[in-house]
């Protein structure tokens, strides 16, 4: 069989014992600040980038998707726990998690979510498995017109989807392509918008706006934001979980198992947003909807096991197209090509060590991570203690001499500085950081792609429009960009209708 | 949350200032034909972008609720961020060891101070301590 020879090749780049303890680093990070509210995985990652310069390529990507993957198992701890969502994609845990911890079934709760978590990675990496390289194959017959349609696709739906205003995150997008043009022009080699300093010439760095926006700008954030007291944890006591809870949420599991994946692999869908709706299907097709958020175990199975899946399935755009489908992803896409290696269709043929390796990586992940999760809740909870005033300090002071060893350059230090108050407004004036960030990354390829394409077509637009994959492309991007008006105009006359009604 | 009009004309108008910059910039740098792009057409389109939602924002965005005000813990945001330019212009006249115990010490005294828990003056003879011995 020619398709599993990569497969098992791939196995046999994770068991190398360095990359088993690079997987085991990242699933650990990754559950620990999944514990600790405030620093998500995309911040943790930022920060970590400049470690992964001196770092093997396959070892540095198999580090970064386990702290990405390993965040959405910790992130359930403090939910059912302290009913403080270590992240956003656990934030529905918290209504019927923390309902059964009250109930003194915090352990079933942990067990369940630990069980349905790994069942939903599990389907979601061999999903991955066996249309990656499918997609990949067909993505290498995309040219530019295609790549542009499909990061302009990228940029304007992780804006309108993600959470915060439509018109803000749009705003902030294009900030970022803006962002992305400083530095010589790659056409016409003209300086664009670089103050004629030779720090600018080349163009800003990614590591030192992920690191100011992401990590810098929360960590700012989060200093006003620390005076809650955490509360004692609930005792956890037997985790495993009886067969009837198994019985029960079963079909929560199966079911959000496929939401994550194909929610996952759409731009701007993503872990959070998979689990709001694995957690609203459940609640709909359940028998007595009203035991949700009085500790319904299916409320814990179908969002916790549809973000994991949804974490997996994310890296689907990004190691077969290069499109990186949200914020996190295009962390990696950054990590990757800090490596030297450019995300695309052509990863899987030509770089297919670090395609399998990564991806069987998530196996052994998974099972680390189900491994730990169970028996060590009590451990993990443990750090809920560390006082944010010694933790502070510490991710600063990481984050300012890093960014220094990439260029061992002061500038990118003030750079850091300048993104990171700039996050911290963004999130003061209520625009989303991610948008940026992501647009920045593709801003380059986008740019590119459509002056090329306005080269092959003589200048004349509409090309984008009459080769099918990129005319479907954009028609797919127009009803969804158009969607949200067309409600709003159907649901008017029918408010007015029910007005009506109510007066007759 | 509440609605702070002020604030979010405020952010519409930092957009809009920066769009206006882009398009200044880019007109300068020339935007060449669509069949022979210049270095400033797509920054000039991207900037359009910027000031239209900008002028939208201004117009639409005034009853957002997604805006956090500012309160006495935003000065310690501003002192935090001080601390750090400080010790990005001392890490290249005196080297990164004593600014990097200067900012530690910094942030734990005044993260300290709300938390309730470290007094400064045990953190400045844990400093002192770990100085002096190592």
């Amino acid at each position: 069989m020619d398709f599993f020879n990569p497969v098992i090749d791939g196995f046999g780049v994770v068991l190398q014992p360095t990359n088993l303890l690079y997987c085991l680093i990242g699933v650990v990070i990754g559950m620990l600040i999944g514990v600790l509210p405030g620093l998500g995985p995309a911040a943790t990652i930022a920060i970590l980038l400049p470690v992964t310069y001196g770092v093997e390529p396959v070892s540095a990507i198999i580090l970064l998707a386990g702290i990405f993957y390993g965040a959405q198992y910790g992130g359930t701890i403090t939910s059912v726990l302290l009913k403080l969502p270590g992240e956003a994609s656990s934030v529905v845990t918290v209504f019927d998690g923390y309902a059964l911890a009250k109930q003194g079934k915090a352990g079933t709760a942990l067990g369940i979510a630990a069980i349905g978590s790994f069942i939903g990675g599990t389907v979601s990496i061999i999903g991955l498995t066996l249309l990656a390289p499918v997609v990949a194959d067909v993505a290498l017959d995309f040219g530019p017109p295609e790549y542009a349609a499909l990061s302009l696709f990228g940029v304007l739906l992780v804006a309108t989807v993600g959470n915060g205003g439509r018109t803000k995150s749009v705003i902030a997008a294009g900030v970022g392509l803006l962002l992305a043009t400083v530095g010589r022009d790659t056409f016409t080699g003209a300086s664009r918008f670089t103050f004629d300093t030779l720090n600018l010439a080349d163009g800003i760095d990614f590591v030192p706006i992920a690191m100011g926006l992401f990590g810098l700008g929360e960590i700012l954030h989060n200093l006003e934001e620390r005076h809650r007291t955490v509360p004692a944890p609930a005792k956890v006591t037997n985790v495993w979980p009886s067969r009837a809870d198994l019985r029960q949420s079963s079909g929560a599991i199966g079911r959000g198992s496929v939401i994550g994946f194909v929610l996952g692999v759409l731009p701007g869908g993503g872990a959070t947003l998979s689990s709001l709706v694995a957690y609203a299907v459940e609640k709909r097709r359940a028998k007595h909807p009203e035991r949700f958020g009085q500790g319904a175990i299916e409320g814990v199975a179908a969002p916790e096991t549809a973000n994991n899946a949804a974490a997996t399935s994310s890296f689907i755009p990004l190691l077969t197209l290069g499109i990186p489908a949200n914020a996190t992803m295009a962390l990696m896409f950054g990590a990757l090509l800090i490596q030297g290696i450019p995300p695309g269709p052509q990863l899987v043929s030509e770089h297919p060590d670090l395609f399998w390796g990564v991806v069987n990586s998530m196996y052994i992940g998974n099972i680390l991570l189900l491994i730990m999760s169970i028996p060590m809740v009590g451990l993990f909870v443990k750090i809920l203690r560390v006082r944010p005033a010694i933790l502070a300090p510490i991710t600063v002071l990481i984050t300012l001499l890093g960014v220094y060893t990439v260029n061992n350059q002061v500038f990118d230090i003030f750079l850091v500085i300048v993104f990171g108050v700039l996050g911290y407004l963004m999130k003061k004036f209520g625009f989303e950081p991610g948008p940026l960030v992501l647009a920045f990354v593709l801003g380059s390829v986008l740019e590119t792609a459509i002056r090329q394409s306005l080269l092959i077509f003589g200048g004349n637009p509409a090309g984008f429009f009459t080769r099918p994959i990129s005319g479907t492309v954009l028609a797919v991007l127009i009803v969804v960009l158009a969607l949200p008006a067309i409600r709003l105009l159907a649901r008017r006359p029918k408010t007015a209708s029910s007005k009506d009604e109510e007066l007759v | 949350m509440t609605e702070r009009p002020l604030a979010q004309l405020g952010a519409a108008g930092v957009a809009g200032a920066i769009g206006v910059f882009g398009l200044v910039g880019s007109l300068a740098l020339g935007l060449g034909r669509l069949t022979a792009p210049g270095p400033g057409l797509w920054p000039f389109t991207v900037s359009v972008v910027i000031t239209v939602l900008a002028v939208v924002l201004a117009l639409t965005g005034r009853h957002g609720t997604d805006t956090e005000g500012f309160t006495r813990a935003s000065v310690q945001t501003a002192v935090a961020v001080l601390s750090l330019v400080v010790f990005a212009a001392l890490l290249p006249l005196i080297g990164f060891e004593i600014p990097s115990l200067l900012l530690v010490f910094v942030w734990m005294r005044f993260l300290a101070r709300s938390a309730g828990c470290h007094r400064w003056p045990s953190a400045l003879a844990r400093w002192l301590r770990s100085t002096c011995c190592s």
